[in-house]
This record gives structure tokens, sequence and C-alpha cells, in this order.
């Protein structure tokens, strides 16, 4: 533990403790509120205790513009939580609930309108500050060095909700609890002679006798990484809106397809496999937007263009098709199909108009009309509003229709960032209404976005919750972010800015982005006069410094980059791990510029990320600072394995690198020692085999530690050797090895597969094709022979795919798939056994592929195909024939 | 953009040409300005001519007289102040201002290396926001404007712009908003790191280029907004030698044949644009006079009259004539 992390702790805990003064006091992480008996609020942020000195409610009333007077009737404890109550005039009570939530302090507003009017207010928590420790403040969207005149925001598109303020010591921040849902949101920072005020506010618009609630956070952490230090802290009090759900189909998480398999062709399944592609954005699978189901009375109308294919078809060819379409890329191309909708914002204009004017959305400001092809091309579409309207109600039914019509993993959210304002009838049923003095009261589009988005998560399959996906831009609302389970950047990495990417990586936390777009060299080269070395030195600039984005800030870049590009195939395994593993805003990882860092997990699971973006290689030391990443200190080698020597001094693991131009050194975590003060240093390295895995720690230090390794996925812990004599293992998940250091020594631990019991040149070396032929035949052994044909058709793919595409002279190898023992010479049998674990295992001239059930002896192989791609890789096909050689090539590291 | 707009614009002598004495001799180079998409600006680029001293009449001994007047006359008034940035004060040019939302992601400056002496100039850090040298300029309504000048950029996406909103006599409103973008690659932050700067397209960021915009100026407009900046690009960008005026003019060339002479045809183009404006082929025998109307032309061009006379002497005439009208 650094000392500076040390005492930001102990001044922690110090503020952390017992009421003052007979206030009620609630603590959380490093902040501290305190409400006296006559509710007001004094505050404090461990760190620096002079950088937050009070809290207030902020009550104002948009009728009479100005602020509500608030009488005190009580504070009291309930539990955890204080709870104080506030009277305003005109029968308006505020009830204030200070509950702690992980490093945050969640402010429950409740506003109730006792009297006989409408009333419109703002309201929200203002932190009142030292102007002087002030050092920065981010909006939520832009980093501004100490302002010096007031700086308010009101993008709920863009905006994290979390504007905060930070110095090298503490940071403060106040916001929307993740679960919030408004239609308008303004952050404020306000200096004023020696204080500065910081708020996040929200207008709502409340009944007569109604009561309305939202939930706002205050927090603080420590200053060292500023507004990173916040996004953690935000992340770590409510984990479930930053991680992906382990209900809905983990290919969500992965990378998308990007139109390999929508619609599938006959490679699909292969290049969406091997491009990590798990999910595909099915784009308008219907005739008529507004109309997903296909229903026969709105097939026929008139469309203000002419319908393209396949939507031209008859209604019954139409859907036939439709689910042929969805039926092949999910079970032929194995990825899972999200049924594409605009957030059901758009809707043909006549269906809108004749069906649906209740929903329609006039928002004065905002684009309403797309007379212009958008959705689907042929229609002129009307901005609809899908929520407590007639198109609302449709909308909700015809959801659950195509998800159960065609067996769907989820919903591709397009559109899914605006907040434009719905003004129409519905108005009066809705919650979650705000105002403003140019139309009044009003819904905000993201309310209807977020619904319809938790109502898609209410959705089944399988037993799995549907997944969302969604495209919200950088600039979308938190509301539509902090709900999908993965999104894509339509953007490629240098799009406008090299840091507009990160604004949705904030929204999304340690969620799965992608990129999307592709190269788009045209807008970079006159094409007529570029020579062809020329251009493919363009598109390796541009993969290169998709690789070091997609590292930097957690984004995995899809086909349009990867297919063909041997170079970023190379890395796409290893930033997939990434993404998945998640990002995380705090690097912990100090480097000295122009090197930046970048983490993923923590503890044992930690991956950092280390490059610059200069053209000279750059030697610095990075030192990860071990507090941050779980206790005891942390040993690393290259992710490759590769020897990287460190030492350990002042809570930190330092590690001299050498940083190359356009290549990212990568760390993965492989050793925890406790305590950290044992080893002085260490030589940490690892040879990542297929079947088995070595680490190799050389370690000097003096006395008793204990020693966890890193276990690779689907490996276990066979043995380990001190100075080449064994030492038990101290059982545990995983099991750590307690040995006493005594100056240099040397630890070597052995990890096997769990499932893979034969070695990888066994694995790599088996004739599954031999001279052009299949070497075997695959054999179903099971009651019901069937249910083990998609994984055997798989298998099959994966060679037909090697010797069809991806090798020279191309051959069309088509591994025999027999439900009883065949002639072949061998024999792949796909075995189904009551209770049995997953295994892969010779048996004579048979490779035997076991498992329990189906869907275990799926997962089996398809662990199995990705050992096999390090014998038959192939970054298959660039898609432009002048540089297809260059990129198929381009693997500057060998 | 000025799509297949074929645009004549004339570099001026430096000074120091004329105190070299360099423009007694007038050798004017034309620029075809496509500022298309992508155009690799200025494709030809040729001398042309004209001669000017001898183009009243090409012989003594020839007494037919050309006479050319145009309606609005050549050159038409420069509505911008300080058209050439030349003016200015506490490191601000007179007559501009700049604009934007967001000052703290720009710098800007008054500074040398314009085409000649001072010019604007503005460099943007982020894409968060466009930003625009600006002066508001009269124009009269029903006609045709053009808000021209030269730009020379760095990297990033420029974009001018006349724009206003007019009032008319019902209360009603209407705008204008005429643009002109132009992008490059060439200085783009990828480079040269990522990319290879040769490899990149756009304009050579050395060389200044002319940029066009015509408005029709319709009722209830008395000015317009003359603006030339960043788009929502980093970038770096400089502006220099604007114009705000008149668009079209009505030329009105008179050839009359001396005495004993007569006309045989009469020709008038304009200058680096190969088909003429009008031919008259061969005029009726004994022809001695020709005159014509020829409306709806640009301003910033520059027109020859070619008569030839029966006994196949030929006679030209230059307009405008003097070194001032040249655009």
């Amino acid at each position: 533990m650094s000392h500076r992390f040390r005492a930001w702790l102990v001044v922690a805990l110090l503020l952390v403790t017992g009421p003052v003064g007979g206030a009620e006091t609630v603590a959380a992480g490093a902040l501290r509120l305190a409400v006296d008996p006559a509710g007001a609020i004094t505050a404090s942020a461990a760190g620096d205790p002079r950088l937050l000195r009070s809290a207030a409610l902020h009550v104002y009333d948009g009728a009479t513009k100005a602020a509500v007077a608030l009488t005190p009737t009580g504070v009291k404890r309930a539990g955890e939580a204080v709870e104080a109550g506030y009277r305003g005039a005109a029968g308006l009570t505020i009830a204030l609930s200070l509950r702690p939530m992980g490093r945050c302090v969640v402010w429950a507003i409740t506003c109730r309108n006792g009297g006989p009017a409408e009333r419109r207010l703002e309201v929200g928590p203002t932190l009142r500050l030292t102007r002087a420790r002030v050092e920065h403040y981010c909006d939520g969207w832009d980093e501004f060095d100490a302002p010096a005149s007031e700086r308010s925001s009101t993008k709920l598109e863009g905006n994290f909700p979390l504007p905060g303020v930070w110095n090298k010591a503490a940071a403060v921040a106040v916001g929307l609890e993740p679960s919030a849902l408004v239609s308008y949101l303004r952050h404020d920072y306000r200096p004023a002679g020696d204080d500065a005020w910081l708020a996040a506010v929200t207008r709502l618009a409340v009944r007569p006798g109604e009561s309305v609630t939202v939930p706002f956070v205050t927090c603080a952490a420590p200053g060292e990484w500023g507004w990173y230090e916040l996004l953690e802290a935000y992340y770590d009090s409510f984990p479930s809106w930053f991680v992906a759900r382990d209900d809905v189909d983990p290919r969500a998480t992965a990378g998308s397809a990007q139109y390999r398999a929508w619609p599938a062709g006959p490679w699909s399944r292969e290049i969406s496999r091997r491009l990590y592609g798990g999910w595909e954005w099915c784009y308008a699978p219907f005739r008529r937007t507004g109309d997903i189901v296909g229903r026969a009375e709105l097939w026929d109308y008139q469309p203000v263009r002419p319908f393209g294919a396949p939507r031209g078809k008859p209604r019954e060819e139409y859907l036939a098709w439709r689910r042929h379409a969805f039926a092949q890329g999910e079970r032929g191309a194995g990825v899972a199909m999200m049924f594409y909708i605009p957030s059901q914002v758009w809707c043909e204009q006549r269906l809108a108009t004749e069906r649906y004017p209740d929903a329609l959305t006039t928002d004065p400001k905002a684009k309403i009309l797309f007379d212009t092809p958008w959705v689907t091309g042929h229609d002129d579409e009307l901005r609809v509003f899908p929520y407590q309207t007639s198109f609302g109600e449709a909308t909700y039914r015809d959801l659950g229709e195509v998800a159960e019509q065609l067996d769907l993993s989820g919903f591709a959210f397009d559109t899914a960032g605006d907040a434009v304002r719905y003004l129409g009838p519905a108005l009066g049923k809705l919650d979650c209404r705000a105002w403003d003095d140019q139309v009044g009261v009003y819904c905000a589009e993201s309310v209807a976005i977020a619904r319809l988005m938790d109502y898609v998560h209410t959705l089944r399959k399988d037993g799995r919750t549907l997944a969302v996906v969604s495209n919200p831009m950088a600039n979308g609302t938190y509301a539509s972010c902090f709900r999908s389970d993965s999104a894509m950047l339509e953007r490629n990495p240098w799009s406008h800015t090299r840091t507009e990417s990160d604004r949705l990586r904030w929204k999304m936390g340690h969620k799965t982005l992608v990129w999307w777009e592709g190269y788009e060299v045209n807008d970079f080269i006159d094409p007529a006069h570029i020579r062809p070395e020329q251009l493919a030195g363009v598109y390796q600039g541009l993969a290169d410094f998709t690789l070091l984005q997609s590292l930097r800030v957690g984004y995995i870049p899809t086909p349009n980059f990867t297919q063909g590009v041997a170079r970023l195939v190379r890395w796409l395994p290893l930033i997939v791990e990434c993404v998945r593993t998640g990002w995380q805003p705090v690097p912990a990882a100090r480097v000295p510029p122009p090197l930046w860092s970048a983490r993923y997990g923590r503890g044992l699971a930690t991956i950092l990320a280390v490059a610059h973006e200069t053209g000279e290689p750059v030697d610095g030391e990075v030192a990860v600072e071990n507090a941050r990443l779980g206790d005891g200190a942390f040993l690393f080698s290259g992710h490759d394995g590769r020897a990287v020597s460190q030492r350990l001094a002042g809570g930190e693991t330092r590690c001299a690198l050498s940083v190359p131009v356009r290549t990212p050194v990568v760390l993965r975590a492989w050793l925890n020692v406790r305590p950290a003060a044992a080893v002085a240093a260490a030589t940490v390295s690892a040879a990542d085999g297929a079947t088995a895995a070595t680490l190799t720690a050389a370690l000097t230090g003096r006395g008793e530690t204990a020693l966890t390794p890193r276990v690779p996925p689907g490996m276990r812990l066979d043995w380990a050797r001190w100075n080449g004599a064994a030492v038990p293992l101290v059982p545990g998940e995983p099991p750590e090895v307690k040995i006493t250091l005594a100056g240099a020594g040397r630890l070597e631990c052995r990890f096997v597969s769990r499932t893979l019991k034969l070695t990888d040149e066994q694995l790599f070396d088996y004739p599954f094709v031999a001279a052009g032929a299949p070497g075997c035949a695959i054999v179903l052994e099971a009651a019901d022979p069937e249910s083990l044909r998609p994984t055997a058709l798989s298998l099959q793919e994966y060679f037909r795919y090697w010797f069809g595409r991806a090798a020279q002279p191309a051959a069309e190898v088509l591994v025999p798939i027999v439900t009883s023992p065949s002639a072949a010479p061998r024999q792949v049998r796909l075995r189904l056994a009551a209770g049995a674990s997953p295994t892969a295992a010779l048996a004579g001239d048979d490779l035997v592929l076991e498992a329990g059930d189906a869907a275990a002896l799926d997962d089996l192989v398809q662990a199995l195909l990705r050992v096999l791609d390090r014998r038959y890789w192939t970054p298959d096909q660039f898609p432009g024939v002048a540089v297809r050689e260059a990129l198929a090539r381009y693997d500057p590291e060998g | 953009m000025f799509h297949g707009v074929f645009v004549i614009m004339g570099r001026r002598p430096k000074p120091a040409d004329r105190e070299a004495g360099v423009g007694g001799r007038r050798s004017w180079q034309f620029a075809r300005g496509e500022a298309g998409d992508n155009p690799q600006e200025v494709l030809v680029t040729r001398t042309l001519c004209w001669g000017l001293a001898a183009l009243t009449l090409a012989r003594t001994a020839i007494a037919a007289e050309l006479s050319i007047a145009a309606e609005p006359p050549l050159p038409v008034a420069n509505q911008v102040r300080n058209p050439g940035a030349e003016n200015g004060r506490d490191l601000l040019p007179e007559d501009w201002s700049f604009t934007t939302a967001r000052p703290d992601i720009y710098t800007t400056g008054w500074v040398d290396g314009g085409r000649s002496g001072k010019c604007l100039w503005a460099k943007c850090r982020t894409s968060e926001m466009s930003g625009y040298w600006s002066q508001s300029v009269p124009v009269t309504a029903g006609l045709k404007h053009r808000f021209s000048g030269w730009y020379r950029l760095a990297s990033g996406r420029l974009m001018c712009y006349a724009h206003g909103r007019g009032t008319l006599p019902d209360g009603r409103t209407r705008t204008i908003d005429q643009r002109v973008y132009q992008g490059t690659m060439r200085g783009h932050w990828l480079a040269p790191v990522f990319l290879a700067p040769e490899a990149l397209g756009g304009p050579d960021p050395a060389l200044w280029y002319p940029f066009r915009i015509e408005v029709e100026v319709t009722e209830g407009f008395t000015s317009l907004t003359f603006s030339a900046g960043l788009y929502f690009q980093p970038g770096e960008v400089w502006f220099d030698d604007l114009f705000a005026g008149l668009a079209r003019t009505t030329l009105l060339p008179v050839v009359k044949a001396g005495e004993g002479e007569t006309l045989r045809r009469v020709v008038v183009r304009q200058a680096g644009v190969d088909k003429p404006l009008h031919d008259t082929r061969e005029l009726p025998a004994g022809a001695r006079e020709w005159h014509q109307r020829l409306a709806d032309l640009p301003t910033d061009a520059v027109y020859e009259v070619e008569a030839t006379l029966t006994d196949g002497r030929v006679v030209r005439q230059g307009y405008p004539t003097t070194e001032e009208a040249r655009p």
C-alpha cells in the first residue's frame, strides 16, 4: 500500500466515525454527512477535509422563479439511513433520506404536492466547496481547470450524471443514482467568493396529491486519478449497472459479427467465431417501420419510395425469409441474433398518423420527420414515443411476439441515446416529467427508451434474459447506456477526436463496447493518386491505432477492422479478454508521459496495457499501485508469458519497460504475494500452452509469504516447486503456496487443463484431415444423436472453412458426421454420458469428447476450437484485393 | 461548394514584384478552382498573356472601335471592410471578429504570412465546436451576391458561409445560409506516427486556394454575415483577400467598324473558359456595327471581345482593363 493511499485511508476512517454535536451522521467510502436537528447538513471528504464543507437541498419553484423556503420538520435515524423532513409553501413537503450505498450516499428526495395546483420544481443536492481547494471540474463531459466563472451543463444527452471536482488529495461528486430516470438534468459549478457550489438538479412536474421521488448520490474518493476516481466509486457502489449481467447470453458480451451473419453466407460461422463476433446487428428485419411483427392488416401500403429486396416480397414469403435468416444466423453461424429496432422512436408516417396519433413527438427543437431514406429506405418516418401511448402498447406486444417467433437472443436498439421532448396527450399518464419555459411540461424520450430496455430484460429465452445491445453514440443518455448489456460506438477510433470514445466508455462502465464503421480510408486519401503500398501503409497505421485505442479504453474491433488484418487478429483474443474482464477507470499503474496505462480487472485477473502514440520507442517504469488491485502485492509477466523483472517497494510493483512504436506492452498478473513486504524483486515468466502451462518466478526477499498464482482459464494448479522441491498446495480457490524466502529462490507452478486430457502435440497433430481428405468421422454417441448435431456441425464447419478458404489451394473437405461407428480409420466421438465431466481425450486413434449434457459438450467443443485456432490460424481475407496480401502479412511482432 | 464552376482568380503581383518593376509586364496566372469534396485544387494553371497594352487595337491601322460596358460596371464594389486584413491594432484585425461557443478550444490571430501582408488565422484543438472570423456586409435584395476569398488549410475542415435572417413586410422571417466546406487530411493528428503524410489527401497546406459562394439575396435582407472558420474538427486555417459584393453583371459589348471596314464575326469570351460566351459566326455582308446584351455573367471574371474584319484583320478588347479590376 502506498504511503499516500494509506494516509488517505486513515483520514477516511477518522472521519467516518461517530455523530458530532447531536447531529445524525451517515458515511460511505470517503464521504461523511451529518444532519443537525435543524436539518442543516455538514459534509467532509477524506483526503482533503477542507475541500468539502457542507451540503444542502436545492428546491426551486419554476412558477415563481425563486428558491423554495424550507422549514425543517425533523431529523431521525432509520436504520443506517438518516431521514429529514422539510415543509415549503402551498402544501409542498420534502422528505430526504440519506442512506449509504457502497462508496456513495444516496439522497432519496421525495417531493409531495399537497396543494391544489401542479408544481414545477427543481430539486437536487448541492455541495459547498472551498473554492481554493478545487483544482479541476468535470461536468460529466468536459474537464476544466478550476473554472473562474459559472459552468452549467444541461446535456441530458451526453453527460455522465455525476459532475465532480478534485484536487490531488480528494475528489467529490454529486449526481443521479443510476436507477433514476429523469427528463431534465443540469450540472452546475458556481464559484462565489471563497466558496464554490457543485450541484446536480432535475426538474419535476408534480401533480396535486402526487409524491415524486428522485434518488441522487454524493460521493468522495481519493484525488490522484481525478475524474476516474469518482467513476470508480460510482461503479463500485452500483455494480449491477456496470457489469455484464450473468443471466444474459454471454455471446452478447463478445464482439459483433457486424453483418457477417446477417445475412449468413457460406463462411459465416467461422468468420464470426474467429473474429469474436458473438452477436449480430440484424438490421431492420421488417417491412414497415413501426410494425416489427409484419401484421397482415398493416402489410399492404404504398411506400414513399419503392420497396427493395427482400421487403418487396409477399408477406408470407417475407416472414419465411426472415425466420430462415434468423435461424441461419443463430444455428448456422452460432451468433446471438439481435433484432434491430430504432428504439421504437420512429414509425412509418401513415402508420403513425393514422394509428398512433397520441404517440407523435412534437418537440419543436427536434428532428421529428425523416423524409429522406432512413430505417427501411422506402418509408418516410415520424418520431414517436413508445411508452404509455398506443404505439407503446403495440410495441410491448410486438417485442414479445417477435422474440417468441424468432427465438431471439435479444434486441438491438438503434438511435438509443436521444432525449427529445414528448408533449403529447399521454403526458397525463406519464411519470418522470420535467418542465421548461419553452414547451411547459414534457417527458424525455430517454424515459421511454429506458423503459423499453427494462421490458426486454423481462423477456426470456431458454431461461436466459434477453439482451439489450445498443447504439447510443458517445452523446447518448446515461439511462440507455446503463441499461445496455453491450453497445457499439458508431464511429472508428479516430472519429472526431482521440477521446470521443471515452465518453461512451464512462457510461458503459465495465461492460462490452465495440467500434463500428470501419477504416473508411477514402476519408484520408486521394484514391485516384495513392499507390498500393501507400494505401497498405494507411490501413496498417489505422489498424495499429485501433489496437492501441482498443486497449486504452476497452473496445472490441469489429470485423470491418479485423477481417484479413493479421495484426489485429493476433491481438484480438487479448483485446476481447480485456474487455470482457472489464475496463477499470483507475489504471492504478503510474507511468511517465508520453506513456499511458489502462487496466482491466482486479486481483489476479488484472491486465495492464501500457503504450504511447509517439514515433520513437519510449523507456519508462510502470509503478502498479497494489492496494488498488487487492491485498498484498502482484507480480506480472508479459501477456504472452515473456519474462518481466520487477521491484516491490512502497506498495508498488515497479517494472521497467521498453515500449515500442505503435505496439502496446501488456502485463498480466500471475502471482499475488502476501505480505507484500516479503518480496523485494522478482522476474516472472509463463509458458502458456493449450493443454498445460507453466509459471516461473524468480523471487528475492525475506520471510514467510503466501503466494497465490493465477490459474489460466480451464486449468487447475497441478503442482508447485520451490527451488526444485515440491511444496504443498494450500487448498483454496485458487490454491496458494506458502514458502519462506531467504534471499533468492525460484517458484515453478504447473497448470494442466481440466478438460483437455492430452498434450498440445497430440491435439495439434491429430489428423482431422489428412492429405486433403477427411481423416476421421464425427460420431454422435447419445440417446438422441440429433441433439449433438449442431455441435458436430461446428466441428465439421471448422475444417470445411480451413481447407476451403484459409488453406491454399482450396479444397472442399467435409468431415462426415455419423450416428453409428463408421469405417473411418479415426473417429471423433461426441459422447454424452450422464454425470460425466467435460473431457477431451485420446482413446487409441479416436478423440473422445465427452460431457454430461449437450450444452456442456458444445461448450467443450467450442473451447477446443479456440485451442485449435493456434494450429489452424488465419486472419481470413481483407475485402480490398489491392492490399489483401500486405494486410494478411502485417504482423510486425513476427 | 461550387462543383463544376470555373473560377478565374488572378494572382496579384506582390508589392515587392511591383517595386522590382516586374509588374510592367503583366503575366497572369489563372486557376481553375473546383473546390469540391476532395479536389486536388487548381488542376490547371496557365499563363494567359493578354497583352493589355495592345488590346485596345491590334494594329494602329485599324479604325474599328470596340467598347465594353457592364451593368453593374466591373469591378463591382467589395463590401467587405478590411478585406485583406491589412489593418488592425492591438493584435486584432479591424472590422473582423472571431466568434465561437467554445473559445477555450480555439487560438486565433491577425498574423503575417497572408497572400500579401497580413491575414486571419484560426486554430482549433478539438472537434467540439466550430468557430469563425466574421463581419456583417450590406446586401441588395433581389440580386445575387458573391462571397469569396482565399484560404490556406493546414489541417481539419473549414467552412465559409454567408448567413442571416431577414424580415418580410408581413413580419415573417426568412433565413439565408449558404456554405462551402473544404477538408483536408494533411496535418491529421494521426500523422506522422500512424499515417505517412505523403499518403494523405487534401489541399497543399503551403498553398493558397480560392473559395466562392453565391447567394440569391431575397426580399427582407439588407445585410448578411460573412463567416469563415473551422467546422467541428481540430485544424488550422488562414484566410485572406475576402470579397462580398454583387455576383452577376450584364455585359454590353459594342463593335463599330471604321471607315471602309466591315465586320465578319464577333466572339465574346470569358478568360479561362474554352467555349465562347457568344459567337456571331458569319455576320451579314456589310455589317458595320454589332452590339449585344449578355446577362448573368460572373463579376469576378475577365472578358474579351474579338472582332474579325472582313479582310481578315482581328481586333481585341479586354474588360475590365485595369489592374485593380482583376479579381
